[in-house]
């Protein structure tokens, strides 16, 4: 049976404003796929099998994308993110503080006790649940976004898992893990309409300026933003990191309920 | 050793640059990519879960970690180019030179940098810019300022201060960068901006350089502080003051949305998010704000209207001047005669931001009202929005001590456009609508602006406040407002303006700044009081006179000083008479009020 406690603490939480975009990183095949069938269609999943779901990362693009460590996969290598307006991701199935998917594969294991499940982490599946978990160990949005939690929480001492979930965001073991643990996943179950529901995708340059995925792109009033392929190909430590393009996006454009 | 297997196309479009695959041996099914350093060689290899598209039949291509990387582009036709870096900027010279990428200037830049072609790179990314400014100029500037520049700003600033400074990365990497107009701004987090050299923003050669590549051809430091969105609202006070409207003519009324216009009917404005109480409520108002017409007769009413009030409300007069473009009717009361208020009232509003700009259209007069209702209103809500702010003051005795009283007061106001930065130019823009002829914004005692962005009290803010004002940075003070609770606007206060008659040089200077404030670049002298334009309009001489008899004197001196422009423009702050104008304009003199300098730009 499920622990409650955490999932309790966190509904009680005010919201953290503004509600952000929701993130959902794949590579340009599946994005070429899903602006020819216009949706985004869920693929099986490994850690909730049986089940055809589509991940998002609240207001960050996935860790993976940011991460230092080299990527090993397409999607991970030249990343395609789109930014889907939060109104949209609608009904929620799930909602964790932190990509389930690393959590099943024990990447968490050093800061959790070995007998809390996944599903004890496991929050209420509503549009403001990501705010709340960011007023309780972030303080503010800017503050998640910059992956900066609070150095300290008020909670009670039975409140194990929110005092292991603080641990974990707060632990600074190398830089790849920082940005890695501390996303907001929620997942969809089933296929989802690109058109009025995508505010911007980030995608290599060159493939933004192919005619089939420009007239697709103006046609959904999708915002294009471009990075350079090459950066992705030979990185510095100058360049930016996408998560950097979402954060100017939302200084500059003020997200859509 | 890993051996070369074959190519992917990872964006499945031609031409685009490829990503080589290697195996460990012959045979091998699982494949390697290079992870390649900075300096073009290859760090080490890694899994890759993916098939090649371009296989290679027979390779023996042998790479090891520490050699030049492997790189390869695929042109048309699958015409597969490849070899090191040098080796295949070689063969992508060529192909750049002909203009072959010209259609798709994305790739065209990368496939100019990975050659390093300078010029054809910073050509490339002007037709990027305008390409993406196509679909949307928020996608284009994004792109350009946190893509392109931010990189090259931040590898010039490692460059230029101490490592231990650097060695804290999270400062680099709060470093922003924003074009705005012909200038780029560079936000430093405080602890950067600190050790920043006062001469290192001419050491950013490369930042700038590629700034100008895009028009933006003034690079400014500036320090900020760390990006932030805007605050969680979480709290909201019980007891927020409230304010008192009460109107005093049919403008009054409709400032204060309808209320009857009759002094003794007072309507309330309350927090939005306070529980309503009665339509009476026994503690006083913060505010009494009496909206009158500039008569002789509402001046009386406003006087005894003020008899209910106690001290712990503050007593403020809104006067709307009458709607007229030229000379001023003598029946009504001027900024002298309207000193009688200050018998009663602490703070007097001059509403006359109406008359900087004649409508155009069929209800010119009704136009121009409207436009001096909603800077009454602005004098309203800009108040109490910096009253319910946090640190806003919550008493008479607290307004009244941050506030010179007893002499007029200026309002001005601008609406954001959606995602917009506010920059010098907004505010060049805001303090525009509330200039006036006699009350010079540089002999304010005090000022105040209010914007609905946490990053509002920024240096460059500051900056442009005190050149636009004219006022030491004591006098001034740039205040943010949370957005859920404002319209989304600039507010910007003038205090304790003592009027001044109108002179030729004030009349110069006024006139100067109105046009700055609508965009028009120009060359000056204050000598001769005339100006010599840029933009909009190029090589217009401009004159300004407060008589009729000047005008011929000052046509001449135009003529004498800039003998080559091509159309001369005498401004005044009275009616020209009609006879007149057709008689200049024989003479190609075009002579407007002041109201219509914005239609100068078109005529």
């Amino acid at each position: 049976m499920p622990r409650q406690r955490f999932r309790q603490l966190v509904s009680t939480q005010p919201e953290a404003q503004p509600r952000l975009p929701l993130i959902h990183g794949t590579d340009v095949y599946r994005f070429v796929d899903a602006l020819t069938d216009g949706s985004l269609t869920p693929r099986p999943c490994n850690v909730f099998a049986g089940e055809p779901l589509l991940y998002f990362f609240y207001g960050r693009p996935s860790y993976r994308a940011n991460s230092d460590e080299f990527p090993t996969s397409l999607d991970h290598y030249l990343p395609v993110c789109l930014l889907f307006r939060s109104a949209a991701v609608q009904p929620i199935k799930r909602v964790f503080p932190f990509d389930s998917g690393a959590f099943h594969n024990s990447l968490y294991s050093n800061a959790l006790h070995r007998d809390m499940h996944l599903s004890d982490f496991g929050l209420e599946p509503d549009p403001a649940t990501p705010g709340k978990v960011i007023s309780l160990f972030f303080g503010s949005v800017a503050d998640y976004l910059n992956a900066h939690p609070l150095p300290s929480i008020s909670i009670d001492r039975t409140d194990l898992e929110a005092a292991s979930y603080h641990a974990l965001i707060s632990q600074r073991l190398s830089n790849s893990v920082d940005n890695r643990v501390s996303g907001i996943e929620v997942q969809l179950e089933g296929a989802l309409q690109l058109s009025n529901n995508v505010e911007a995708v980030i995608a290599p340059g060159p493939l933004l300026e192919s005619p089939f995925v420009t007239t697709r792109l103006m046609a959904a009033k999708i915002l294009p933003l471009p990075y350079p392929q090459i950066d992705r190909q030979r990185p510095s430590e100058y360049v930016t990191k996408l998560f950097d393009v979402c954060l100017e996006y939302y200084k500059r454009i003020p997200p859509t309920p | 050793m890993p051996f070369l297997s074959g190519f992917l196309n990872p964006i499945n479009i031609q031409p685009a640059f490829l990503v080589p695959l290697f195996v460990d041996r012959a045979g091998s099914n699982r494949v390697l990519i290079q992870k390649i350093s900075p300096n073009d060689t290859v760090d080490l290899f890694i899994e890759f879960d993916v098939e090649p598209q371009y296989p290679l039949d027979e390779s023996n291509i042998e790479l090891r970690p520490g050699q030049l990387a492997i790189w390869g582009f695929v042109h048309q036709n699958d015409e597969i180019l490849w070899g090191n870096s040098a080796e295949l900027a070689k063969q992508l010279i060529a192909l750049l030179e002909q203009g072959a990428f010209s259609k798709t200037p994305l790739l065209e830049s990368e496939v100019a940098i990975f050659c390093d072609r300078k010029k054809l790179y910073y050509n490339a990314l002007k037709r990027a810019f305008r390409l993406l400014g196509k679909h949307s100029t928020l996608a284009a500037e994004l792109w350009r300022d946190a893509v392109i520049l931010l990189p090259a700003a931040r590898e010039e600033i490692a460059a230029n201060l101490p490592p231990d400074v650097l060695a804290r990365d999270r400062g680099l990497r709060q470093v922003r960068v924003q074009g705005n107009a012909k200038q780029l701004s560079l936000f430093l987090p405080p602890e950067l901006y600190q050790h920043w050299p006062a001469s290192a923003t001419e050491h950013l050669n490369r930042t700038k350089e590629m700034a100008r590549a895009f028009g933006l051809s003034r690079l400014l430091a500036i320090k900020s502080a760390p990006p932030s969105l805007p605050p969680t609202e979480r709290v909201i006070a019980k007891d927020e003051p409230f304010a008192a409207i009460i109107a005093l003519s049919g403008t009054g009324a409709m400032v204060a949305r309808n209320a009857p216009s009759d002094p003794r009917h007072v309507r309330f404005v309350f927090h939005p998010q306070r529980r309503k109480v009665a339509a009476d409520p026994t503690s006083p108002p913060l505010f009494a704000f009496h909206v009158l017409n500039s008569t002789y007769g509402q001046v009386e009413v406003a006087l005894a209207a003020t008899g209910r009030w106690t001290k712990e409300t503050v007593k403020i007069a809104i006067v709307m001047r009458p709607v007229g473009f030229g000379t001023p009717r003598q029946s009504r009361p001027n900024l002298l005669q309207l000193y009688r208020l200050f018998d009663a009232f602490e703070y007097v509003f001059i509403i006359a931001n109406h008359l900087l700009q004649k409508p155009g259209g069929f209800a010119p007069t009704l136009n121009a009202s409207h436009r001096g209702i909603s800077f009454a209103r602005a004098a309203i809500d800009g108040l109490m929005q910096l009253v319910w702010t946090q640190n806003g003051p919550k008493t008479a005795e607290q307004f009244r001590s941050r506030f010179p009283s007893q002499n007029y007061c200026l309002v001005g106001r601008t609406s954001l456009r959606s995602g917009e930065w506010i920059s010098a130019d907004t505010m060049n823009r805001t303090l525009g609508t509330m200039l006036h002829p006699s009350l010079p914004l540089s002999k304010a005692k005090r000022f105040i602006a209010l914007a609905p962005d946490p990053n509002f009290s920024s240096d460059e803010v500051h900056r442009a406040l005190q050149l636009y004002t004219g006022l030491d940075g004591e006098r001034i003070a740039s205040i943010a407002i949370p957005k859920a609770r404002s319209i989304n606007r600039i507010f910007s206060f003038a205090f304790s303006i003592e009027p001044e008659e109108v002179s030729a040089s004030n009349f110069f200077s006024f006139c100067l700044r109105l046009l700055e404030s609508l965009g028009w670049v120009f060359d000056h002298s204050r000598i001769a009081r005339i100006a010599l334009t840029s933009y909009p309009v190029e090589n217009m001489a401009l004159a300004f006179v407060l008589r009729v008899d000047e005008i011929a004197e000052a046509v001449e001196t135009v003529r004498m000083r800039y003998p080559g422009s091509a159309k001369v423009c005498v401004v005044t702050n009275f009616t020209p008479p009609q006879r007149l104008i057709r008689a200049f304009r024989d003479w190609s003199v075009t002579i407007v009020h002041y109201s219509r300098l914005n239609e100068l730009a078109s005529s």
